[in-house]
């Protein structure tokens, strides 16, 4: 049994790298089964594995995360807490099982405990009316059933497959990790875990269950026995940009400085390439010179001077590439670009952070961002033309 | 390799609730008539493809699947929804892990897909008004569902079914019965994944060909000459709408005949070769029914070896009537409907072994009939029936009484069956002269604790064949030996040789001598089921023929 976790950055290419290694295994005769969180995500897969295969192999597996958990890990053997075939999931995006009472106070709605008379509650983890999965609830209701029937998921899964890949592995939290473990313990013979903590914005589950922080999934992946390894090269962004994504997570001390791998930068985007701060006053004068794609926190972020442009919230760029970006930047954001080391340190989760590593790295050639005034970040340049 | 492990079926035709075992790779189905050796395979088909002999299920195919008893006990009580009976057929498979799970009724953690039938609860709403007319003739099976799902509760799509079953039904060819449609499947099995769009490639090529045909054009321009019947062109054409595909308009032909016009024997072996070849590779599983319809010895032989040489990498399912196909193809290999369902797989390998060299010796009768007797040579056959007859006014085999010849091979490979099967079963033997030898400690060295293998035999070691008993029990008074001999012996033994006889004693000794050569026997024993006079028979026959009812 082999099991790796790559920490590649943003732009590394790691989904054809996924689409490589899967379709070596499957030629070899090997079934594959890959994984990852968003939609998005398993139709990026299957378009890698036919640019390079044209079909998609008939022992190549591509699924959605939950998916994952209903089909192979819960309804196999569900009986053992649920009887009734559950019917489907349920998206969750918070607790389902906290309610708030008019004075705003929080509070568990009654029968939704996880034991019930000394046994499992199926209503911890289905809706009593049509039977669906929570899906907040879905990885724990894995977890449960693979450890009271002595582990028949996973044992199940290893008879089918004879590798997992999971991508995006930076979105799993929580009793996500006690689904891996228990694949891990059963021993498939190989499971790769790919992703990059940096970009993990989809945490909104807001789990009591550790692991949680990238440091905390780190130590939990080390302590399950993955080889961990480093993947920080950018196919995409140019140098000065890689090194400005670079500092958000210096701190941290978990990744390697990230080296660009674009030669050169096309004679079109020669003129006008690297890092800016654009002034506020002159931020139309900007996108109107440069026709950048404009990056922002959601709909509600100036609404007015989006209208009728290119935008794109930050959550909902990961995966694509712009040759040109300029960033909305809100507060903390602000305060990094303007040069401080402190900006994030006082955010309860890495939401804020991960989602301007995401913006900065979907630029190829150009990152621009609107300033108030006063310092900015180092390598950063001023633009104003003519002054 | 996928297979068929078992099969677990509820409420479907004559089953209540069965379960059936099967062998990995050839399952001999035999049963009387109407004990449900179609509906295993009618089962396994439609839990494995979602049809019933190629049909897609509807209402009215339901209403022909439920076993008779569940419906007659829901007209019968109180009709609430839940009481709606429900069909469920689980077929337990070993070959694809993406099967598995402990979804089925036995909560066995394996791979298998369910298929149930069941009451639609969303459409309760129109069961209300259906009891309210107080008028229930029958199940609403227009309010059923059908729920097809492997073990790991997936539900299952027919275009991607995890195994395949090929059903080979000779009936099916009949005109009314969508016959088309059945040759188009053998067709489709016949050739293998990359040849059919070749054939259709060249099939469309063909048909546009037709239309550019000097000919074809000439006999178009004249079709509508001077715009007499529209103003636009009109032309006849072959059809190239693809509606039109290849295995719809070719057909099979052999020897230039169309394949529905061959002799029904022929077709029979075409179509079990093409299932067995399967060059398609669609299928995992092929089910035979009765290969031996319509086929000559010659050609049964011919085939059965067929079936034995290709099979490898199928499992095998096939309905017999035949002793023939059943010792060829292994008697191990056999799953017998009864009362209860037995596998004979245990049987001593040198039984099978000879049966498959010597395949010619009636082993279903002894499977099949209620009440066997086992004898040594057709005098010993053809004196029970005379005595049953005396008795009842009929043969013994219109009471269901199977008298079988055992011939060369003796009682053992009979006797090996009865013993796996626990068939009840009578030896009727010679003790040849040592009854303690011959009989008894026969009988002790290998069916001591079978008590239904019952043996009958003279004890008098002087009686040690047929003859020498039935002449014996029939000593009593020189008249009644003299009947015995009239009967017996030809006329012109009887006039020349024991006429010449004095006294009992002489004329004893004559009649246990003659009969000490093999040659006159069977002649003997006709004379006796032929004659209307009235003799004595031997005590270990009368009880050997006296069943009670």
């Amino acid at each position: 049994m082999k099991c790796k976790l790559l920490l590649a950055s943003a732009g590394a290419g790691k989904s054809e790298r996924i689409a490589k290694e899967a379709l070596k295994w499957a030629a070899s005769g090997g079934r594959v089964l890959l994984l990852t969180y968003t939609i998005n995500n398993q139709f990026e897969l299957v378009r890698h594995i036919c640019r390079l295969n044209k079909v998609q192999p008939h022992n190549v597996a591509v699924k959605g995360w939950f998916s994952f958990l209903l089909e192979d890990m819960v309804r196999p053997y569900q009986r053992c807490i649920v009887t009734e075939r559950i019917s489907g999931i349920i998206i969750n995006s918070a607790n389902p099982h906290l309610g708030r009472s008019k004075n705003g106070k929080r509070f568990n709605l009654p029968g939704c405990a996880e034991k019930i008379n000394g046994g499992c509650n199926p209503l911890h983890y289905v809706t009593k009316r049509d039977n669906r999965a929570h899906t907040h609830y879905l990885a724990k209701l894995a977890a449960t059933i693979h450890e009271q029937t002595g582990g028949k998921p996973a044992r199940r899964l290893t008879e089918i497959y004879d590798a997992v890949f999971i991508d995006e592995m930076q979105d799993l939290v929580g009793w996500d990790f006690a689904v891996i473990r228990a694949i891990v313990d059963t021993g498939i013979s190989d499971l790769d875990c790919v992703g990059d903590f940096r970009q993990a914005v989809y945490q909104t589950s807001e789990t009591t269950k550790k692991p949680r922080t990238s440091t905390e999934k780190i130590a939990e992946f080390k302590d399950m026995g993955f080889e961990i390894d480093n993947l920080a090269i950018s196919w995409r962004c140019i140098q000065s940009i890689c090194d400005l994504a670079d500092r958000l997570h210096a701190k941290d001390g978990l990744y390697a400085p990230t080296k660009s791998l674009v030669a050169s930068v096309p004679s079109e985007y020669a003129d006008h390439h690297g890092v800016f701060a654009v002034p506020a006053s002159r931020v139309e004068e900007y996108v109107k010179a440069y026709n950048p794609v404009i990056l922002r926190w959601d709909r509600r972020t100036q609404r007015q001077f989006c209208e009728g442009r290119t935008v794109c919230n930050f959550g909902e760029s990961k995966g694509l590439g712009f040759d040109r970006v300029l960033i909305i930047p809100p507060n903390r954001h602000a305060k990094f670009l303007c040069g401080s080391t402190t900006a994030f340190d006082d955010a309860s989760t890495d939401d804020s952070r991960n989602k301007l590593y995401v913006g900065i790295t979907r630029a190829r050639y150009s990152v621009a961002f609107s300033y108030e005034g006063g310092s900015v970040i180092s390598g950063a340049q001023i633009w104003n033309p003519g002054d | 390799m996928k297979i068929i492990k078992k099969l677990r079926v509820k409420n479907f035709k004559k089953f209540a609730d069965e379960t059936f075992e099967f062998n990995d790779d050839i399952n001999i189905l035999v049963g009387d008539n109407e004990c449900g050796k179609s509906s295993v395979l009618e089962a396994i088909e439609l839990c494995l493809n979602l049809c019933h002999r190629g049909r897609p299920i509807s209402p009215e195919v339901l209403a022909e699947l439920f076993n008779s008893d569940s419906v007659e006990t829901y007209l019968k009580g109180d009709k609430s929804q839940t009481s709606l009976p429900e069909l469920l057929i689980e077929a337990y498979l070993d070959g694809d892990p993406k099967l598995k799970g402990t979804n089925n009724s036995e909560d066995e953690d394996t791979q298998g897909i369910s298929l149930r039938m069941l009451f639609n609860s969303d459409l309760s709403p129109y069961y209300e008004p259906f009891i309210a007319s107080g008028d229930v003739l029958t199940v609403p099976f227009e309010l059923y569902k059908i729920e097809w799902m492997s073990f790991a509760w997936k539900p299952l799509v027919q275009m991607a079914r995890p195994i395949g079953c090929l059903f080979v039904d000779p009936t099916r060819l009949h005109p009314t019965l969508g016959r088309s449609r059945y040759i188009n499947s053998i067709i489709n099995a016949s050739v293998d994944k990359y040849a059919r769009p070749t054939l259709n490639l060249n099939y469309r090529q063909l048909k546009i060909q037709f239309n550019e045909k000097p000919d074809v054009k000439a006999i178009n321009a004249k079709l509508n000459e001077g715009h007499e019947l529209t103003a636009k062109s009109l032309k006849i054409v072959a059809d190239i709408t693809p509606s039109g595909s290849w295995d719809s308009n070719l057909a099979l032909a052999v020897d230039d005949i169309s394949f529905s016009h061959i002799g029904k024997g022929e077709q029979n072996q075409i179509q079990i070769k093409v299932a067995i070849q399967n060059k398609a590779k669609d299928a995992d599983i092929v089910m035979l029914e009765e290969p031996e319809n319509h086929l000559s010895h010659i050609n049964l032989i011919q085939l059965v070896s067929y079936i034995e040489q290709k099979n490898t990498g199928k499992q095998i399912f096939l309905t017999t009537h035949s002793s023939y196909v059943l010792n060829k193809l292994s008697i191990s290999k056999l799953c017998l409907l009864a009362r209860e369902y037995v596998k004979l797989k245990d049987i001593d390998a040198n039984t099978v072994r000879m049966l498959k060299r010597l395949p010619g010796y009636d082993t279903l009768r002894m499977v099949l009939a209620q009440k066997v007797i086992l004898v040594e040579g057709p005098s010993d056959e053809l004196v029970l029936k005379k005595i049953y007859r005396g008795l009842k006014g009929r043969l013994p085999e219109e009471d269901g009484i199977d008298i079988i010849v055992v011939r060369g091979i003796g009682f053992k490979v009979y006797l090996d069956i009865a013993k796996v099967l626990e068939h009840p079963v009578r030896v009727v033997k010679d003790n040849d002269g040592d009854y303690q030898k011959n009989i008894v400690d026969w009988r002790n060295e290998d069916y001591k604790d079978c008590d239904f293998i019952e043996c009958f035999s003279p004890q008098d070691n002087a009686q040690y064949s047929l003859e020498p008993a039935l002449v014996a029990a029939n000593s009593d008074t020189v008249a009644a030996l003299d009947k015995l001999a009239k009967v017996m012996l030809s006329s012109q033994t009887y006039d020349k040789e024991y006429a010449a006889c004095t006294d009992l004693a002489d004329k004893l000794s004559f009649m246990n001598g003659w009969y000490d050569t093999p040659k006159k026997k069977v002649d003997s024993a006709i004379r006796i089921f032929d004659t209307s006079e009235t003799i004595s028979y031997p005590e270990y026959l009368k009880r050997a023929i006296t069943f009670e009812m």
